[in-house]
């Protein structure tokens, strides 16, 4: 599943076969999951540590020699891709006595070694050891060629870098589908990060992940919202794997039948789209359910002329909010132009807090270097390097729709807290939360690796 | 009988904590009587513009039926999320010949500080 070069058009449009509803469990998702330390550590031992996770995207290392470092709870983890252009992850750790090895969070060896900055030992891009000083002095013999770092399994898909610490792992491939497969066809590989922002939280990671694993707080949360998607349960698609991902299908370009305001609300909140499609809403004033599928045949009429290849999207996937949740800490809600990448990590001590990363990935029409994001409300250009944006939440923005979510978090996690808090209740269209922690204990049973 | 003032009729049998729709101005009036009180505002919730005659009242409280917000209909101002902004009330006079509200009272504040995060879901 490597994939370094950009990916050919696979076929077209996502299917909507719904998937069979899974047996959800009863355990109570109380309070102490969100704030136990023995809690976390078990999460640490028996979850993170056998998962796979994103270290970054492969343009941060085009080139052999170019690398990158990732940060997941207390582990530092190195990728460099090697002049056979694979690119390789080791832990960030000298073999001599444990120094770390790179602090950068990214850089190029340009021909040369990584080299250690306690004694000097050098490794080169496959994690050999080529060089230390006094050889000679090791009652144990030379090091070099057997003391090399500790390599994981490593793979790209979507254009990610992608690391497991678990050696026995299932492939990349295995472990991401069936939403792996139905998220080709955006291409993701060909996507520009043109938002990077990390904002530590005072909330446990799953608060977050729990969040982007329902849509019933849309109405409340994001009010701007209700006049142009359908986030009525009624009208959404759920669908749960028996991998531990989901996914969310929701109507967009207009309100759903339940939505009983003006149509000016509901033209205002498209506006934009409205603006770039010349795209004349007027004659479903009085029939904004029409909207929708009259601005799916627009974006189908006028994409090509505007840069944009649609022949890999279904009419639904040009005006509807494709939601992926992929297990333990991720979100891809996807556009036809972009995604906007969110997670979540663990804190490296503190259960009540965590890194909450925002991304969002640009797909640059075709001829067009500088363009207008929708979603993010902001001019991104293509071949600007984006800046890391790192702070606390609160200080720095995760962009118009995502602050607001973020800004419930807080109070979220102080309630869990709460002696009168004992556990959930759930709405049916809030089942993938109880999916999400099914598959935890379902890891958390597992044997530590 | 100037422009902004206008004639909403008899209302002798509103009877207290009830509601009733107008059909005047943009999104209609919707009046109601609270402890022998008549008081007017805008028919439009400012969540999602749901028509709040269509809710319920309890007290000086106006809640929209679609998600819940709430408005005291003294001053039109919001009770929180998921409301983040009041709606327009209108001046009643009520005598034996019925009620007459005045139409030019002005629109209202947006900015009433509920909307900026952190202060987002501060509730009253």
């Amino acid at each position: 599943m490597t994939d370094v070069r950009p990916q050919p058009t696979p076929p077209a449009g996502i299917s909507r076969e719904k998937a069979p509803e899974p047996e959800l469990g009863d355990t109570p998702i109380t309070g102490d999951r969100y704030y136990s330390a023995e809690f976390a550590a078990r999460e640490w031992d028996h979850l993170w540590t056998r998962v796979w996770l994103i270290a970054g995207r492969a343009d941060q290392v085009p080139e052999p020699g170019d690398y990158i470092t990732a940060q997941i709870g207390n582990e530092s983890i190195l990728c460099v891709r090697g002049t056979d252009q694979r690119v390789r992850a080791f832990y960030n750790v000298c073999q001599h006595r444990g120094n770390q090895l790179v602090t950068a969070e990214r850089g190029s060896l340009a021909g040369g070694q990584f080299q250690c900055a306690y004694h000097g030992w050098r490794y080169d891009d496959t994690g050999s050891l080529l060089w230390v000083a006094v050889e000679e002095d090791f009652p144990q013999g030379n090091p070099c060629g057997s003391r090399n770092l500790v390599e994981i399994p490593c793979d790209s898909w979507a254009g990610f870098v992608w690391f497991n610490m678990d050696p026995t792992c299932d492939s990349l491939a295995d472990y991401l589908s069936p939403v792996a497969e139905q998220l080709d066809c955006y291409r993701m590989g060909n996507m520009k990060r043109t938002h990077w922002v990390t904002a530590e939280g005072d909330f446990n990671w799953k608060v977050v992940q729990d969040n982007f694993n329902e849509s019933y707080h849309l109405p409340y949360v994001h009010p701007q919202t209700v006049a142009s998607m359908n986030e009525h349960y009624t009208g959404c698609q759920f669908d749960l794997y028996d991998t531990g991902h989901c996914r969310m299908l929701m109507p967009g370009g207009g309100p759903g039948p339940l939505y009983r305001g003006r149509a000016d609300r509901t033209f205002k909140s498209l506006a934009q789209d409205f603006e770039f499609w010349e795209f004349d809403p007027e004659p479903f004033r009085d029939d904004l359910q029409g909207l929708r599928v009259a601005l799916q045949q627009r974006k189908r009429e006028l994409g090509a002329s505007k840069g944009y290849d649609f022949s890999s999207y279904s009419d639904e996937q040009l005006t509807d909010h494709y939601h992926y949740t992929v297990f333990p800490n991720l979100s891809f809600s996807m556009k036809p132009d972009g995604c906007i990448f969110l997670r979540a990590s663990p804190h490296p001590d503190d259960p009540e807090k965590c890194q909450f990363d925002m991304w969002y990935l640009t797909l640059f029409p075709e001829g067009v270097s500088e363009y207008y994001s929708n979603s993010m409300r902001d001019w991104v250009a293509i071949d600007h390097q984006v800046e890391h944006e790192v702070g606390k939440v609160g200080d720095i923005s995760c962009g118009p729709g995502i602050d607001q979510d973020v800004a419930i978090w807080n109070t979220q996690h102080k309630g869990l807290r709460s002696r009168g808090y004992r556990n959930e209740y759930l709405a049916g269209q809030e089942r993938r939360i109880r999916f999400f922690h099914d598959n935890i204990d379902r890891y958390l049973a597992m044997d530590p690796t | 009988m100037d422009d902004h003032r206008v004639e909403l009729g008899d209302t002798g049998d509103l009877g207290d904590g009830q509601l009733r729709y107008c059909d005047i101005g943009d999104h209609g009036v919707v009046v109601c009587r609270v402890k022998g009180e008549v008081f007017a505002l805008e028919d439009n919730c400012s969540h999602a513009d749901t028509p709040l005659s269509q809710g319920s009242l309890s007290g000086y409280m106006l809640t929209c039926p679609l998600h819940g917000a709430q408005f005291d209909v003294r001053d039109g101002s919001h009770g929180g999320p998921p409301a983040y902004v009041g709606v327009r009330t209108y001046p009643v006079e009520e005598s034996e010949t019925g009620v007459v509200i005045d139409m030019s009272a002005p629109d209202v504040d947006p900015d009433d500080g509920f909307g900026q995060p952190g202060g987002m879901f501060r509730t009253r």
